[in-house]
């Protein structure tokens, strides 16, 4: 009469169950565990029987997840000893395995190093993207002449015609500079004459000194940190004075923050444009004598159509009068600051650091190569963890035999 | 000759008395029966799955039950060389107890 009020074995302790018995679906033992549970409810009562059930399941818990840890590591030994026989047998396949193995790891390792470099060249820049170089383009009789660097005067100009040109930057490199500090007298290179805007169109945070000011005035100079560290140690750099080839002092006004080195502009020191000496002169020049670096900060979303829509006044107004004492065309090339290194089509003079050009070709000679010896070391992949007993396939079994005086049960 | 051990042993006779209506449940009744003590289910079914690793058991699934909440029985049978081994242990054990002298508590000496 009791039979068919019955409850069934407890719900959670049964859900558990079935995660311990890979046979699932079939769950026999959980058959043999519920018929047992049935008849010492039946004799004792089912709060007994529930009480029994749960205390099986509560013992198997530990040695479940003992056993799944014995396994493991015991296969994990088995493979080592297993794999140290088959080196033994078969040296030179396995010294060509270690070989192809390694090479190919470390040129995968060189790979993604140098494409990690290349990938991220100037992305430190916020404004990278709507930060533009302007290149020349001298028409030729027919045939492009291209170069970098622009005519000084463009920068102002193009300021001056176009008001939605937010700002512009021209840097002109320099040739290594004696600096002399005290008694330090060094040599140093990646100095550039820039103007104040290069702090705010580019993303070089100031350490010390003030973005509007520091590089307002001629005979100012803004440092990177190693470079302020090199020439004052410890001491605050603000304010203080470095003789440049031995005639021209100049006065720190700003340390920035150390740029990445895989700029294309890599910067150490930004005298400011003024000093340059030239810089008025320089306002005036033709626009077919191409000498400084000309960048623009652009607004967001802007078609360059538009402005080349409106570039004829402009060439009308600054280059027609030279055109014939050159004979060349003069047009504009604008180049986001993210293709400068990575994606420039062509080749240009006096362009900074475009070797980009060869990458595909690297990519194709060496990563593919690098891939081909990974797949000479196929042999002996097998599984190295076992989740229990239950999950042994065919294959394991059978490494499982060759091993031998290994327990064969849980 | 392999020599089973005991458990194995009293596994294999509990299976092959029950013949046709052994698993696990009965097997571990029958085997508590003759022992006198009870075998938890852990032990009942690491033996079984020995023997049957052994190759002295073979398995096989019954039909879903009422009973048993719809789930079927694991159904367990001796295998030629199972029968062939428990013939073994039984002729050991008959050679073994065969001409001892009698054999009780009172001839101890200490």
């Amino acid at each position: 009469m009791k039979k068919k009020s019955l409850p069934g074995p407890p719900r959670l302790a049964e859900r558990l169950l079935k995660q311990f018995f890979p046979d699932e679906g079939i769950f026999t033992t959980i058959g043999d565990l519920e018929e047992v549970y049935q008849s010492i409810a039946e004799e004792k009562g089912s709060a007994k029987a529930r009480f029994w059930y749960r205390s099986q399941v509560f013992k198997s818990i530990f040695s479940y997840y003992k056993n799944q840890l014995l396994w493991s590591t015991v296969m994990f030994k088995n493979y080592l000893v297993f794999t140290s026989r088959l080196i033994k047998r078969d040296k030179f396949h396995y010294f060509l395995n270690f070989l192809g193995l390694s090479t190919g790891i470390a040129c995968c390792i060189i790979t993604m190093l140098f494409l990690r470099n290349e990938l991220t060249y100037d992305q430190h820049h916020t404004n990278a993207d709507r930060i533009y170089r302007i290149s020349s383009n001298y028409v030729t009789s027919g045939k492009p002449l291209l170069y970098a660097n622009t005519s000084p005067a463009l920068g102002p100009r193009l300021k001056e015609e176009y008001p939605e040109i937010e700002d512009f930057v021209r840097v002109l490199p320099l040739p290594e500079l004696l600096f002399r500090q005290g008694d330090r007298r060094l040599y140093q290179e990646r100095i550039v004459f820039a103007d104040a805007s290069i702090l705010k169109v580019f993303t070089h945070p100031l350490l010390q000194g003030d973005v509007e000011t520091c590089l307002e005035n001629p005979n100012t100079i803004v440092l990177t940190e190693t470079l302020a560290r090199r020439y004052f140690g410890d001491e605050n750099p603000m304010g203080k004075v470095i003789q440049v080839e031995n005639q021209d002092d100049l006065t720190v006004t700003g340390v920035i923050k150390n740029p990445p080195r895989n700029s294309h502009v890599p910067i150490k020191g930004i005298i400011s444009y003024s000093s340059w000496g030239m810089d008025q002169l320089a306002l005036n020049v033709s626009m077919y004598e191409p000498s400084v670096y000309t960048y623009v900060l652009l607004p967001e979303q802007y078609n360059l159509a538009t402005f080349y829509e409106k570039f004829p006044p402009f060439y009308e107004k600054y280059c027609k009068a030279d055109e014939e004492l050159y004979g060349q065309v003069y047009k504009l090339i604008f180049l986001n600051l993210k293709d400068i290194h990575y994606n420039c089509r062509f080749q240009i003079r006096n362009a900074v650091g475009e070797q980009i050009l060869y990458l595909r070709i690297f990519l194709h000679r060496h990563i593919h190569p690098c891939f081909g010896m990974c797949q000479l070391c196929k042999y002996g992949h097998r599984p190295l963890f076992h989740s229990g007993p239950g999950d042994r396939d065919e294959k394991s079994i059978r490494v499982e035999q060759k091993g031998s005086g290994l327990p064969t049960s849980g | 000759m392999k020599l089973l051990s005991r458990p194995e042993e009293l596994f294999l006779v509990a299976i092959w008395k029950l013949q046709d209506n052994a698993y696990a449940v009965t097997i571990r009744d029958q085997v508590n029966k003759i022992t006198g003590k009870t075998w938890s289910f852990g032990a009942t079914f690491i033996t079984l799955e020995r023997l049957v690793q052994k190759r002295y058991l073979t398995s096989y699934l019954s039909e879903p039950t009422q009973k048993r909440g719809g789930r079927s029985k694991r159904m367990y049978e001796l295998t030629r060389e199972g029968i062939k081994a428990l013939i073994d242990i039984k002729k050991l054990q008959e050679s073994i107890w065969d001409n001892i002298p009698r054999l009780s508590l009172s001839s101890a000496k200490k």
